[in-house]
């Protein structure tokens, strides 16, 4: 499981699926997770290289492409899609500890480090 | 008539007797020092100052450290060089101490070392990690994975994850280090994308970080880091040694700061300077006039002494048998008093010696009473010293002869301190409270008393009597004490103001240029000196605070043709007389007086040390029926002015009108012996 895309809102059931599935991956105990947020062409190169970094280590990360941000409630957009934000890290203890922007999130030296922040 | 003159011809007689000057001491000790690093504080800033004066019409000389004595014209422009380069070599960091790093840079350093330990340390960890994970996941998809398994995984891939955290953090910090060292490196996120650009080789696609990368860019980061330490210190001290130029200038009358141009903002005082060839300037005559008038006092004392006119001695004397009288009354009434008593002492002094020990082993009453007999013991010795001192000074006077002049100069200098004393200690009131002490200590004794009360009080009113006395006649003295005195001023108003922190704002290292000092607009002249003093400094923490300091002194001058004013004790023997006459005399000489350098030969030496010159005298002559007669004359002067020899006219005489004369400078002379015994006018310290 090392990239997951969530339905977006407009999908049948489409925000209680994106919930379930973030939720998912958020609870796994071993996998830190890169939630990239939007869509677009600087979101698409971030999403190539963290796909890209989180499968050389399956079983510790996880990337989570939220396309469309309506699927968050309130405190999940806050906390993982804040305005210039294109992607949020969460540790293993559940909680964001990096944050980065598109054009760092397309690099993979901040990809890979914020990654290995969050334990994976 | 500027002081100064004598420690010029003491200089001038060690120059020839091949010793050194105080001042030249002075002067070569700096010279010595000559940047040889470490030799003395301020060394290697006086040898990164170089000193040139400019005299109008006469180019400029270079005043080298290796002088004999430094000496500058009273008309010229002192220049002061600061070397810039030489200042940098020896102040700012060498590359042993510019090495030592920040505590930052230190803690940098110790962890790029411990990077190989590190890898091998994460390269264990991973291994277990993903074999752990692996083992965790099996389980999970078993469906038993329990709670302290699944902590024991996440506890093993934080802490490998942690470990690979720190080493991509140092990897970051070296490419940070390399972009910030590039001529114009990228700033904001432009610099976290370069850097990040530059790392990509360091994240390679089938493994989180690579180790090996980060191993092979140890050295170059770990010399990078130590270069980078040295360049900060070195910039950070260049930009931050800042250079101060001030002088002072010391005179017979004050001493005060001088405007070093391009260093402080002291408004310049401009002086109408005195020609080389002159009458003197209106304070020279004043001082002439003043010495003049203390010269005829004193040989007023003279003639007082020859006709047995001074009774203060006398009653000196019998002050101070009265006061040995009453105090072997007293002790006497303290042995009957059953202390211990013995033979009767054949001095004052063991007498009062005596009586210490007696009161001692009395009572711890007598403390205050033992004080206080100390005090009149020391009191007697200096009424019995300038009681002996002031006779040989009247013998010196009555003696008429250059030679019992120049012991009398020498006699007046012994005689200042207890003067002094005397006069401006208000001793009687001491003497009053130190009886008292004594007439209380003898009731408590049960000792009757009242006598010693009755001496206190008579002894009193004698000693103001006997003061009074010795005021008047000793004011000619005082006189001529304060005049000598006036000619050391320049060393006590230094003393007085050594420490004075000077004038102005340090001048930041790249910005250093030449100072200079304008004698010719000062009041500068002959005899005074000035201090010229530089002082480094270094900014730490917004303060300016004092690395090194050097002082350098030079005598001012005349150069050239010059004329000198002095006073002088002229013996003047008359045709028709068989005898010599003592008479205040006015003397103006003209001398030619070369500047010393490196280079003299004996010639030179011998010249100075000479000093001739040529003049005209005017004396006042006492006949022997106390009538006022005026001579003039011409004389040959030698030994600045301390010795003048010539003929003359007695302008009031019918006959036998010619005289020659012999010519002391008293007060050259005073100054000359008080130098040489080492009694005031020598320089020490920088």
């Amino acid at each position: 499981m090392s990239m997951v895309i969530l339905p977006r809102s407009t999908d049948p059931d489409g925000k209680a699926q994106a919930q379930a599935k973030l939720s998912a991956c958020i609870a796994d105990p071993f996998a830190a997770v890169m939630i990239v947020s939007g869509e677009g062409p600087e979101i698409d190169a971030v999403i190539e290289v963290g796909s890209a970094r989180a499968s050389i280590a399956v079983l510790r990360r996880t990337v989570v492409w939220v396309r469309d941000v309506k699927v968050l409630d309130a405190k999940q957009k806050t906390a993982y899609a804040p305005a210039g934000i294109a992607a949020a890290f969460i540790g293993l203890n559940d909680q964001v500890v990096e944050t980065l922007p598109a054009a760092k999130g397309a690099q993979k030296f901040w990809v890979e480090k914020a990654f290995t922040k969050a334990g994976g | 008539m500027r002081c100064g003159r004598s420690a010029w011809f003491l200089a001038t007689l060690c120059a020839a007797a091949g010793c050194k000057s105080p001042t030249n001491e002075l002067d070569h000790g700096n010279a010595a020092a000559g940047g040889a690093a470490g030799s003395e504080p301020g060394d290697e800033l006086l040898a990164a100052l170089r000193f040139e004066e400019q005299i109008e019409r006469r180019g400029s000389i270079v005043l080298g450290v290796d002088q004999h004595r430094a000496e500058v014209d009273y008309k010229s422009v002192l220049k002061v060089h600061p070397d810039q380069a030489a200042i940098r070599k020896a102040y700012e960091a060498d590359s042993a101490k510019a090495s030592v790093p920040t505590e930052t840079e230190e803690r940098r350093l110790a962890a790029l070392e411990r990077v190989p330990a590190l890898i091998e340390a994460a390269k264990g960890l991973a291994t277990a990690a993903a074999t752990s994970l692996a083992a965790a996941d099996a389980r999970r998809r078993a469906g038993e994975l329990d709670v302290e398994t699944t902590r024991a995984t996440q506890e093993l891939l934080r802490r490998e994850s942690n470990l690979r955290l720190e080493l991509m953090t140092l990897a970051q910090s070296i490419v940070e280090d390399e972009v910030r060292r590039e001529p114009d490196p990228p700033a904001g996120d432009e610099f976290d994308l370069e850097v990040g650009r530059r790392l990509e080789v360091a994240v390679p696609d089938d493994a989180a970080f690579d180790f090996e990368w980060l191993r092979q860019q140890l050295p170059g980061a770990i010399e990078a880091l130590r270069a980078q330490a040295v360049a900060r210190r070195e910039a950070q001290e260049r930009s931050q040694l800042a250079l101060q130029l001030s002088a002072k200038l010391h005179s017979a009358e004050e001493s005060a700061p001088l405007h070093v141009e391009n260093y402080d903002d002291i408004a310049e005082v401009f002086g109408a300077k005195t020609p080389r060839i002159s009458l003197g300037s209106p304070a020279e005559q004043a001082q002439l006039h003043r010495e003049l008038e203390a010269i005829d006092g004193l040989l007023r004392i003279g003639a007082e002494a020859r006709d047995a006119k001074l009774p203060f001695i006398e009653g000196w004397k019998e002050w101070a048998r009265q006061l040995r009288s009453e105090l072997d009354a007293t002790m006497a009434r303290l042995e009957a008093a059953g202390l211990d008593g013995s033979a009767s002492p054949a001095t004052l002094d063991d007498w009062l010696a005596q009586a210490i020990a007696n009161i001692d082993r009395a009572s711890p009453l007598a403390k205050e009473s033992i004080r206080k007999l100390e005090w009149l013991r020391d009191l007697a010795k200096r009424v019995q010293r300038v009681v002996a001192v002031t006779q040989s000074l009247s013998v010196d006077i009555e003696a008429r002869s250059p030679a019992g002049w120049l012991a009398m100069a020498r006699d007046v200098r012994a005689l200042s301190a207890d003067l002094r004393g005397l006069v401006e200690e208000d001793f009687a009131q001491n003497l009053a409270e130190s009886l008292r002490v004594l007439v209380d200590w003898g009731k408590t004794r049960a000792i009757a008393a009242l006598e010693a009360s009755e001496f206190a009080t008579t002894a009193q009113q004698q000693l103001l009597d006997s003061l009074a006395s010795f005021r008047r006649l000793a004011a000619p003295i005082a006189d001529a004490l304060v005049l000598v005195q006036a000619r050391m001023a320049p060393e006590a108003v230094r003393q007085a103001v050594a420490g004075v922190e000077p004038v102005g704002t340090p001048r930041p290292i790249d910005e250093i240029v030449d100072g200079s000092i304008r004698l010719d607009r000062s009041l500068a002249d002959r005899g005074d000196e000035i201090d010229v003093a530089a002082v480094l400094y270094r900014k730490v923490e917004s303060r300016w605070v004092r690395v090194d300091g050097t002082t350098r002194t030079f005598s001012i001058d005349r150069f050239g043709f010059v004329s000198d004013l002095s006073a002088d004790v002229a013996f003047i023997s008359q045709r028709g007389t068989d005898h010599f006459r003592t008479a205040p005399s006015a003397a103006w000489t003209m001398h030619w007086r070369r500047r010393d350098t490196p280079d003299d030969d004996g010639w030179d030496n011998a010249w100075e040390l000479f000093d001739p010159g040529i003049g005209v005298s005017v004396v006042g002559i006492s006949t022997d029926d106390e009538s006022f007669q005026p001579g003039v004359g011409c004389h040959l002067s030698f030994f600045h002015d301390i010795v003048k020899v010539g003929g003359g006219v007695n302008l009031g005489a019918d006959d036998d009108r010619d005289y020659w004369f012999i010519g002391i400078g008293l007060f050259e002379a005073i100054d000359g012996i008080g130098n040489l015994f080492g009694m005031g006018g020598a320089r020490s310290g920088s």
